[in-house]
């Protein structure tokens, strides 16, 4: 009876052991929020998203030229590779035992776990040197190479999940390959592909060590591609380092409105994904 | 339609035409004794050989819709009478034969007495068997009972030869050949009506399920 | 007089080293159902995938022989079109899910991009439906999306889909092998009735229905085929003594 007793007891204590230790490692996420939030609300006003930052040292302003930046960036990004990485994921669903397959899932996957440093080094000498300048293209390509292995992995894990029996359906009504693909198996799997752009694009939506070393920066708005452009993660990490209070202030609020933008992408993203997941 | 009632509306046509053919010859051998036909006679004897045909189709059709269709319940027992109702008709068209060979025996002669009895014997199997196929085609219960009771006609018709006949041939010795073969042929006629009671019977297994054995005039389940 | 719309000559198949066919010479007759049957593994679902040449899209397969679609070898035609010409329905049910019903009974012209107007179009799904006797029951809510359907109305769709394209010959493997008594006796009928428009080519395991349904039955053995004749002739009087014992249920 003792000894049940006992056993009654480490359980409980188990189990608020777990409990407690979740609740510590949720806390920073809600530390971190609940700070920024704090911070960064008070920057939040109809200039911070309409105007152009002011000569240094003046107040006021705002950051209309990084959001409309970043907005470009990614958009190059989206543009260029999400199409590249959906055919990838398309090629690798069909061949999943051929040596070029396995190379190239490999490759992938080595792709993925670059450090976001090197990627910005590699674009400044493959892109920025060559082209002579910063520029947006340059930003955008290299936040899309940072992108390409999760396009690529979800599409191949979507496709895969479909079964055998919804080509042969297409197959037998006499329908040529390509169109299959591109028809049927794509928009079956279309839910789960868009949910892996947005969690793509979530992903690469703060990303800053690429950026300065391509995008650079701009204090003016840009729309040319081709040459420099400002983006939210630059204008934090210039207004944070700077010793002017009034630019921290602004670098919060930039925070603030980049952390809805993630969290806002994610949830769309894992809905889409549940509700794809109990269409078969 | 269901496919298996197809069929089974195919296999009845098949049963009509086998009960045509025999009400045909059990007509013809009437005939054939009235009109003391030879020819008549033995083209009743040939022609048993296509009723034997299309006897053993019956069966074979029978068996295939078993084999492939599978009846359960009253189809089955429909499918199943089937096969007997057949082997009744077979029969029926082989005591024709015997009554075409008997009358073979006795065509050169003369008529012992003018025909009236016989006749009346074969009416009543043609209407006996009319009703009988009617009965089992229109699962009526209440028909089949009263054919079955219609049986009692012959066997008294044929008693009632017998007797008669018994006087002829005891009154000369000369009559002995025509009057044997006369009440040979009564029988005959007698026995055609045994089997489409059979007919009968099988008609009421169908509906109600149980066999119902009818014998000498004693109705017994 | 019964016309031979397909005629097998020396069919062979394999799956890499593995021979599973081996030397089919068979004929089919048209606007009849001929069912093929045998225990697992006899090679029946590969024999139909070589007539509509599915089986080479399999990786390692190969396929030698001749099969002419009146009187043409449908291996010196595009595979395309000889696919538009024999269509096919699974064993489970597989409409597309992203269509809705209507969408689904025209699949095979909108992906391949053949043009047809509204009422063209209209025409087809409505005569389609019919036929496999489901209009009645969907004409409501044509574009609602197919896999609301219950299994065996899933199953009608599919072969209304197949129906849609006009096929000369109608292949089905083991169609109602996912289906409950019911859906199954609906879908049989409907074979039945079919057979006035399409010839068909029916591969069940489950010999009753092959009894059941088919005009013609082919027994198939480990790659060969045994035994090819009339249902009724083989259910009762079997030739071969391994159909016999396959009918009578000693194996498989």
């Amino acid at each position: 009876m003792k000894k049940l007793r006992g056993r009654i007891f480490l359980d409980r204590v188990f189990f608020f052991t777990i409990v407690a230790l979740s609740t510590i490692t949720i806390a920073p996420l809600f530390l971190i929020l609940f700070h920024i939030i704090k911070n960064g609300i008070s920057a939040i006003n109809w200039d911070f998203f309409f105007s152009l930052p002011k000569p240094t040292g003046e107040e006021g302003g705002g950051i209309a030229n990084a959001i409309v930046g970043s907005a470009i960036i990614v958009g190059i990004a989206t543009l260029l590779l999400v199409p590249l990485g959906v055919f990838t994921g398309v090629y690798l669903s069909e061949n999943r035992e051929t040596k070029l397959s396995n190379v190239v899932r490999t490759l992938t996957e080595i792709l993925q776990s670059t450090p976001s440093i090197v990627m910005g080094i590699i674009g400044y000498i493959w892109l920025v040197r060559t082209m002579g300048t910063f520029s947006a293209l340059a930003g955008g390509i290299a936040l899309g190479i940072m992108m390409l292995p999760i396009i690529v992995r979800t599409t191949e894990e979507v496709l895969n999940l479909i079964p055998e029996d919804m080509k042969e359906a297409s197959y037998a009504l006499g329908v040529p390959y390509h169109r299959t693909i591109l028809k049927v198996v794509l928009p079956a799997g279309f839910n789960g592909i868009t949910s892996g752009i947005l969690l793509g694009i979530s992903r690469i939506a703060g990303e800053t060590a690429p950026l300065l070393f391509t995008s650079f920066g701009n204090q003016f708005m840009n729309l040319n591609i081709l040459k420099p452009m400002s983006a939210i993660p630059l204008v934090i990490f210039v207004y944070s380092s700077s010793p002017y209070p009034d630019w921290w202030r602004m670098a919060w609020g930039a925070s603030f409105i980049l952390v809805i933008f993630v969290l806002i992408l994610n949830i769309l993203g894992r809905l889409l994904g549940t509700r794809w997941k109990t269409r078969f | 339609m269901r496919i298996l009632e197809n069929k089974l509306k195919l296999l009845k046509e098949e049963l009509t035409d086998l009960v045509a053919s025999v009400r045909k010859t059990i007509n013809d051998s009437m005939e054939a004794l009235k009109n003391r036909d030879e020819n008549l006679c033995k083209r009743i004897i040939e022609g048993d050989d296509e009723i034997d045909f299309k006897s053993i189709d019956l069966e074979r059709k029978v068996l295939q819709i078993i084999a492939t269709q599978h009846p359960q319940a009253e189809d089955l027992r429909i499918v199943s009478s089937i096969l007997f109702i057949n082997i009744d008709l077979e029969r029926m068209a082989d005591h024709c034969v015997d009554i075409a060979e008997e009358t073979l025996t006795i065509v050169d002669k003369p008529h012992l007495k003018p025909l009236i009895d016989l006749p009346r014997m074969k009416d009543t199997c043609i209407e006996m068997l009319d009703g009988a196929i009617e009965s089992f085609l229109n699962k009526d219960v209440d028909l089949a009972m009263k054919i079955i009771e219609k049986d009692d006609i012959l066997d008294k018709l044929n008693w009632q030869i017998f007797r008669e006949l018994l006087t002829y041939m005891m009154e000369d010795p000369r009559n002995i050949r025509r009057a044997n073969a006369l009440i040979l042929i009564s029988q005959h006629y007698e026995r055609i009506g045994d089997h489409i009671t059979n007919i009968c019977e099988r008609t009421i297994y169908i509906v109600e399920g149980k066999m119902l054995k009818t014998n000498p005039h004693q109705p017994r389940y | 007089m019964e016309n031979k719309i397909l005629r097998i000559e020396n069919l062979n198949a394999y799956y890499g080293d593995n021979h599973v066919l081996k030397n089919i010479n068979m004929e089919i007759y048209e606007k009849k159902i001929t069912a093929v049957m045998g225990p697992s593994g006899c090679g029946k679902t590969t024999f139909i995938r070589c007539i509509n040449r599915l089986h080479e899209l399999t990786p390692n397969a190969k396929v030698e022989g001749k099969i002419f679609l009146r009187g043409k070898n449908i291996y010196e035609m595009h595979p395309v079109v000889v696919r538009q010409k024999i269509g096919m329905v699974f064993q489970r049910p597989n409409p597309f899910p992203t269509m809705s019903i209507y969408d689904n009974v025209i699949a095979g012209y909108k992906l391949n991009g053949i043009k047809l107007t509204r009422e063209e179009r209209d025409k087809i799904v409505k005569e389609s439906l019919e036929k496999v006797g489901l209009w009645d029951e969907v004409k409501n809510f044509l574009f609602k999306r197919g896999t609301f359907l219950s299994g065996g109305q899933q199953q009608r769709l599919c072969i209304a889909r197949a129906v849609a394209m006009n096929p000369e010959i109608l292949l089905l493997d083991e169609p109602t092998s996912a289906l409950d008594p019911i859906a199954t006796r609906r879908i049989e009928e409907l074979i039945v009735k079919l057979k006035e428009t399409v010839t068909i080519l029916l591969v069940t395991h489950n010999i009753a229905q092959a009894g059941r349904v088919s005009d013609y039955t082919a027994f198939f053995y480990m790659g060969e085929i045994i035994e090819f004749g009339t249902t009724e002739k083989m259910f009762t009087v079997p030739e071969n003594k391994k159909t016999e014992e396959y009918l009578t249920g000693k194996f498989g």
